[in-house]
């Protein structure tokens, strides 16, 4: 098949109503759980993958990604409207945000998000459509032991930079690794962990251990105290965004677009830290700087971007690696195997017209969001509104109908409620689920390629260094180490220097 | 009582990765006698993530020692007499519902569990204000899930003969 073949493949699979119908009512999906104060959009994520199972893969996988991309804009509008972020990425939107509507200007503010939003979104699937074919070739060239070296990378970074405290992370990771190795041995078929339950020969499954960890925690949390406190929402009022204003953002917007398409791209960042980043390069480049922090729509601007910019981005190492960049990609990574496809280099070779099919939805996605985006803002006072009391339940009958659904098994709504107590029990004790989730899902990956490996070379670990790529991904695991334990001793120094200010200040008392 | 947070999770992944590497691991994983290499047995790559455990665990511990003199102040500490004891009770109240509402899907059937378990969670848990809501959508949401699972998605909802569903 030539490209011109490619692509008209996949404009056929994604021109159908039900693919454009999918991603549409995703984004709005997205929108609305992203913009309920208490759903995250990985929960609302994790809570659609069940209803795709029925679906055609390119349908599926679409409405996932509305969900993905729609959610991380709705988190904007409670941040701005109600000072309290959707999502972690809205979290530097409220810094400029709520000023700008105590100044009465928050129709200004919520146009802004939408628009920076929207087009930083444009520059984050050029970035995905530009790269990840090109990364995908040259992934061409990995084996088991190239693989599993990028793997030991990806699990460094995404372990270290989970949290502010590295240990908790990495032990979380651990312990994702751990959970991924229940079931039937890859080589040899014999049992592990199973402990007489014939249940458990398949393993975890990937989504009930996801329901379980990301929506029940939350439930778990509510029933402990539970309230229906209602936040004051602000009237959007008359004042809207102009042209002019969006002109001289521009070069703000596409800025933070660029950092949120570097740092999506790299597994483990996020969206928070390229929008914090795409907000302090703002503010360090901006004539109006000494005005941020108390309204300026340029820092509005920059940190919209900087979050929405990340997520066609986080698609690169997803598509062209087969590496999950966060806990979201994850999800979407169970959606491809949930349909028999595994993303990586083969993709683009075996399944070249799905591919581009999504490069076509995701384009399109920017186009719903804008228009769905600015629906939802009109109406978010009464998506604020919905009681706790009734949301929470709800989620709790979606989990099990979705747990069940998986693979027709009450056993696997056990699984979900105890992986459920396990998320809570580490929330409680500050260990970040993310770092759980990823490693549960690239453990067997990890196993796989270096027992493959091993098998390659009878048993000695020369093979794992064998060539430039091998090096270059230890090289680059061993730096990100180097760099963790920096920046992990310099916030202690910093920490002990703020301790001894502070009891300079109570002596001085 | 006040336990540092840190040190008690420093202590429970040090405790339960020697509990893997020594009890878990040589009781539950079977390891074939024919196994030509360590590094290809099924159970090397359990007993990594131990080792690793263990190495993570001593090392929350060591820090937690070198910072024993500072009064850390943006350390979180459990302190079990400052947090009211209620919230615990009513946390031993939900996981006692969680398991009733496991209990009783194969009972009376998925549909009819979830609307009672959720009319107990929002109206008994809750205590929320909207209870003629909450009893609508507590009838409404899991009816509507049958419908899209058992008749569109074709999977097979538990269902027993009481109040059975088309």
């Amino acid at each position: 098949m030539n490209t011109l073949d490619i692509l008209v493949n996949a404009f056929h699979l994604v021109a159908t109503w039900n693919s454009i119908l999918a991603l549409g009512f995703g984004v709005l999906i997205g929108v609305i759980a992203g913009a309920i104060p208490g759903i995250s959009v990985t929960m609302a994520v994790a809570l659609a993958l069940p209803f795709t199972f029925v679906l055609e893969p390119i349908v599926g996988i679409l409405f996932l990604l509305g969900v993905y991309k729609g959610g991380i804009f709705g988190g904007s509008i409670p941040a701005i409207l109600i000072k309290t972020p959707g999502t972690p990425a809205s979290s530097a939107t409220i810094l400029d945000g709520y000023p700008m509507v105590k100044n009465g200007q928050a129709g200004k503010a919520m146009g802004m998000a939408l628009y920076a939003s929207c087009t930083a979104d444009i520059i984050s699937n050029l970035s995905l459509i530009l790269f990840a074919g090109w990364l995908a070739s040259f992934a061409m060239e990995f084996g088991p032991p190239e693989f599993f070296a990028l793997i030991v990378f990806s699990l460094t970074i995404i372990a270290g930079i989970a949290g502010d405290k590295l240990l908790h992370g990495l032990f979380a990771a651990t312990l994702g690794l751990l959970m991924a190795t229940v079931g039937l041995d890859l080589v040899y078929g014999t049992d592990r962990f199973i402990m007489g339950n014939t249940d458990l020969m398949g393993g975890l499954n990937f989504i009930v251990v996801l329901i379980g960890l990301f929506a029940i925690p939350e439930i778990i949390a509510y029933a402990r105290r539970p309230s229906d406190e209602r936040a004051m929402v602000q009237s959007l009022g008359d004042d809207k965004l102009t042209f002019s204003e969006y002109k001289r953002c521009f070069r703000t917007i596409c800025r933070g677009g660029v950092i949120g398409a570097i740092l999506g791209s790299i597994p483990g960042i996020g969206a928070a830290p390229a929008a914090f980043l795409s907000y302090s390069e703002a503010r360090r480049k901006s004539k109006n700087r000494d005005n941020f922090g108390k309204g300026e729509i340029e820092g509005v601007a920059a940190a919209e971007s900087g979050n929405s910019g990340v997520s066609g981005a986080t698609l690169i190492p997803l598509l062209a690696l087969g590496i999950p960049g966060d806990v979201i990609t994850a999800i979407i990574i169970g959606a491809f195997m949930i349909h028999g496809l595994q993303p990586g280099p083969l993709l683009f070779q075996n399944n070249a017209d799905l591919v581009y099919a999504l490069f076509m939805g995701l384009i399109l996605s920017s186009i719903f969001m804008f228009f769905i985006g600015s629906f939802a803002v009109k109406v978010f006072k009464n998506i604020a509104n919905i009681p706790k009391s009734i949301l929470l339940p709800s989620v709790l009958v979606l989990c099990v109908f979705g747990g069940y659904a998986v693979n027709n098994s009450l056993f696997d709504v056990m699984v979900m409620f105890a992986m459920g107590g396990l998320g809570y029990v580490m929330t409680r004790l500050d260990l970040p689920s993310a770092p759980f989730l990823i490693a549960f899902v690239l453990g067997p990956l990890l196993e796989d390629n270096f027992r493959q490996s091993m098998l390659m070379s009878g048993g000695s670990a020369d093979i794992l260094f064998r060539g430039v790529i091998t090096w270059c991904f230890w090289a680059l695991t061993i730096l990100t180490i180097i760099f963790l334990i920096r920046t992990y001793l310099k916030d202690k120094k910093y920490k002990k220097q703020l301790k001894m200010n502070a009891l300079d200040v109570e002596v001085a008392k | 009582m006040s336990i540092k947070r840190d040190t008690l999770v420093g202590f429970l992944i040090t405790i339960f990765s020697l509990l893997l590497v020594f009890y878990f691991i040589p009781n539950y994983i079977d390891s074939p006698t024919f196994v030509r290499k360590i590094v290809l047995s099924p159970v090397f790559w359990p007993t990594i993530i131990g080792w690793l455990m263990f190495i993570i665990g001593i090392g929350i511990l060591i820090s937690q020692y070198l910072n024993r003199k500072s009064k850390d102040l943006t350390e979180k500490k459990v302190s079990y007499d400052d947090k009211p004891s209620k919230t615990y009770d009513r946390l031993l109240m939900f996981a006692v519902f969680m398991i009733a509402y496991y209990l009783l899907i194969p009972v009376i059937g998925m549909v009819w569990s979830s609307c009672i378990a959720f009319i107990i969670f929002s109206i008994f848990i809750s205590g929320t204000e909207h209870r003629k809501t909450a009893v609508i959508v507590g009838f409404l949401l899991p009816l509507a899930l049958y419908v899209f699972f058992y008749h569109v998605a074709g999977v097979h909802i538990p269902h027993t003969d009481l109040m059975r569903l088309p």
